[in-house]
């Protein structure tokens, strides 16, 4: 399915593009916009676990506190959209709570409303568009230094100036629709004159992002008497539900947490808009009341615009906010956080503990499982596939023909899968051995060295997975082919593993083992005769040879810890049986003596080129 | 058969470090068994084996096998 929608979405857009250079130019805005709101992100994580979490939680800790955030920083940028994007962001960052991240929403639906004051009261509006530019060129420049913090800010300058391009973009492209709106052409009375105006109120905050430019209109439009009063307030309740469609843009590109702040800003201003439509008469009485009160003429419409945009959303945070404890259940619930499948123990239990020989097949099969979770992990960080490793296909040929490198992210991989089993694992040993014998002890002991194995093998695969994802996909055939070595070593390695795992009831595949060791050995001294040569002829680069033997060393020992642990960890039968099997296994002594006769009699057709 | 060496026997059934002895000469012995049977399984193989990847890896496990086998024959002869 996804392999159909992705290719009609861009077939769509080409084609509108081709069309419409309007169209362009929205959508343009729509990905400056969705950019802006990626470095804005990037930028805040800079900060995170320092100052600006400091300043964050001392300013949003109390509902109070957070709501008052929203006012101030809504009225000083004069953008509840802003606001709203910057919060997601804060949220998907981790610097804040859903909670926190609702009332400053909250506060930020009244701080907008200043904006209506400043319209109809000075005719002024700060135009903080005008600084995209500015604020684009010192954020990339800060974007390139060394430090941190500065990066951060750039990464956040950049990231505002974007949003801010994205905007502008946006209310060009939508400049030829604008003009068309004309409100004079809908007056209507009544409440279905309400609903009407509440939509268009909707549909021009959302077509010019701005629920700021649906009030300049629309105080403009009924200072100009081209729409009644009535249906100017329904007008400026839909640009309250409209500028929700910025923070939903805002947290396509965030996580569930920023998608749950855009959900409670949506359900908040619908809310608040309900209320609005149906008291409609007595928040106006209300409007005409306080206007009194505070010196307005009753004929100055505009700045009683502005006072109803006051009241409904303060009548909106006044009746909301007692249930943001309800919101934040009732959002969790139904925006479930993706459950990551961490890996826990199947087999250790206390049960097990007080009888040795069971505490030790516990130990066993749940290795078996880190095992079988590290096997995915250095498979997908040598970009192979499973079935390829496991299956008879010459590793050689399927490495030519994988060329493009997996993506896998290898850190979360072994933090969700090995490492809390690992713990667990290293733990239960530390219990399970007090009542053991020292012929048990040991056993133990060789099972909790193969799970270390496993973990240094993960981490060997982590350091050396950067240079070979870049330079498996290389135009230089030799770095591609010397990777591709490392590759089906390692592969190979893993497919032996593999058969082991597979043949339990054999106690002599364990000693098969030594096969592996004699390659590793052999792989390591040609390895370095052809990089020599490899640098002698110019056919590397210096950092592609020091990558290379950085990365060799690693693929060495990741071959020796999965060996190592195969040993101890596919061994079957009895404590004797495997005692045997380790008397018999050759020293590195003997496998320097099968190489030297193996090479002694060696074809000189067999040699080998993965490439 | 004498005392002497009906009680030579009862000690001999009765130790445990013989009784070990006899169990890792037993061990050694079915890792042998085992490793002439793989021996047997990997010539039978390298008869219709073509592959010359194959082929070589065939070659040094019957080379690991026979200094593996090598080995075991000893520890099992010092056992003894």
């Amino acid at each position: 399915m996804k392999n159909v929608i992705l290719p009609t979405i861009l077939l769509v857009l080409a084609y509108g593009f081709w069309i419409s250079p309007d169209f362009k130019e929205i959508s343009a805005g729509v990905a400056i916009f969705l950019f802006g709101m990626l470095a804005l992100e990037e930028g805040f994580k800079a900060f995170t676990g320092g100052l600006l979490e400091r300043l964050l939680q001392k300013t949003t800790d109390g509902l109070w506190k957070s709501l008052s955030f929203g006012i101030v920083s809504t009225t000083l940028m004069q953008s509840s959209s802003l606001v709203s994007v910057i919060t997601i962001s804060f949220l998907s960052a981790g610097l804040i709570g859903l909670a926190a991240g609702i009332g400053i929403i909250f506060g930020a639906n009244l701080g907008t409303t200043t904006g209506a004051w400043l319209i109809a009261g000075f005719g002024l509006k700060v135009k903080i568009s005008a600084y995209a530019m500015p604020m684009l060129v010192f954020g990339i420049i800060l974007v390139f230094q060394k430090s941190k913090s500065l990066r951060g800010a750039g990464y956040v300058l950049a990231g505002l100036g974007f949003l801010f391009l994205g905007i502008h973009h946006m209310k060009e492209g939508f400049e030829a629709f604008r003009d068309t709106i004309d409100l004079t052409a809908f007056a209507v009375s009544g409440y279905a004159g309400l609903f009407l105006f509440t939509l268009l109120g909707v549909a021009a905050t959302v077509i010019m992002q701005s629920s700021h430019a649906t009030l300049v209109i629309i105080i403009t439009a009924l200072a100009a008497q081209q729409v009644t009063y009535e249906n100017a307030l329904a007008l400026a309740i839909g640009a309250n539900i409209g500028t929700t469609i910025t923070a939903i843009l805002g947290s396509m590109s965030s996580n569930v947490q920023g998608k749950r702040l855009a959900a409670a800003h949506l359900i908040f201003n619908v809310a608040t808009a309900a209320i609005a439509i149906g008291l409609i008469h007595q928040i106006g009485q209300a409007v005409n009341l306080i206007s009194s009160w505070v010196g307005i003429a009753d004929d100055d419409y505009t700045l009683k615009l502005a006072v109803f945009h006051s009241v409904f959303n303060t009548i909106g945070i006044v009746v909301m906010l007692p249930f943001i404890g309800q919101l934040v259940t009732f959002l969790m619930r139904i925006m479930p956080e993706r459950a990551v499948a961490a890996a826990v123990p199947m087999y250790l239990n206390d049960s097990a503990i007080e009888l040795p020989d069971t505490a030790i097949e516990a130990v066993r099969k749940e290795t078996l499982r880190l095992y079988d979770n590290a096997f995915e992990i250095i498979a997908h960080g040598l970009s192979l596939h499973r079935h390829d490793i496991l299956s008879e296909t010459d590793l050689r040929g399927v490495v030519k023909q994988t060329r493009k490198p997996m993506e896998i992210d290898l850190e979360a991989a072994y933090e969700t899968t090995v490492k809390g089993l690992y713990s667990e694992i290293v733990h239960f040993i530390s219990r399970a051995q007090v009542t053991m014998n020292e012929e048990q002890a040991d056993e133990l002991f060789r099972l909790r060295a193969a799970g270390r194995d496993i973990v240094e093998a993960i981490k060997d695969t982590k350091h050396m997975h950067k240079n070979l994802t870049r330079y498996i996909a290389s135009d230089n055939a030799d770095i591609r082919a010397e990777y591709n070595k490392i590759r089906v070593q390692v592969g190979e390695v893993l497919r032996r593993l593999g058969e082991a795992r597979e043949g339990g009831g054999d106690p002599s595949v364990i000693l098969s083992f030594d096969t592996l060791r004699v390659e590793m050995e052999e792989e390591d001294s040609t390895r370095n005769g052809a990089l020599e040569s490899l640098i002698r002829d110019g056919r590397i680069t210096a950092a592609m040879a020091t990558s290379l033997m950085n990365d060799a060393t690693y693929a060495y020992d990741v071959t020796k810890n999965l060996v190592q642990l195969g040993e101890a960890l596919f061994a079957t039968g009895d404590l004797a049986l495997r005692q045997a099997e380790r008397d018999i296994a050759l020293t590195e002594e003997e496998i320097d003596e099968v190489r030297s006769s193996l090479e002694q009699a060696k074809s000189p057709t067999l040699g080998r080129n993965p490439e | 058969m004498k005392t002497s060496k009906l009680l030579k026997k009862a000690e001999e059934l009765l130790s445990a470090k013989k009784s070990k002895q006899r169990d890792r000469i037993d061990s050694l012995k079915e890792i042998l068994g085992q490793l002439k049977k793989r021996k047997r399984k990997l010539r039978e193989k390298l008869k219709t084996e073509e592959r010359p990847r194959n082929l070589e890896r065939i070659h040094k496990d019957l080379a690991v096998i026979r200094a593996q086998r090598k080995k075991g024959l000893k520890a099992l002869q010092d056992l003894r």
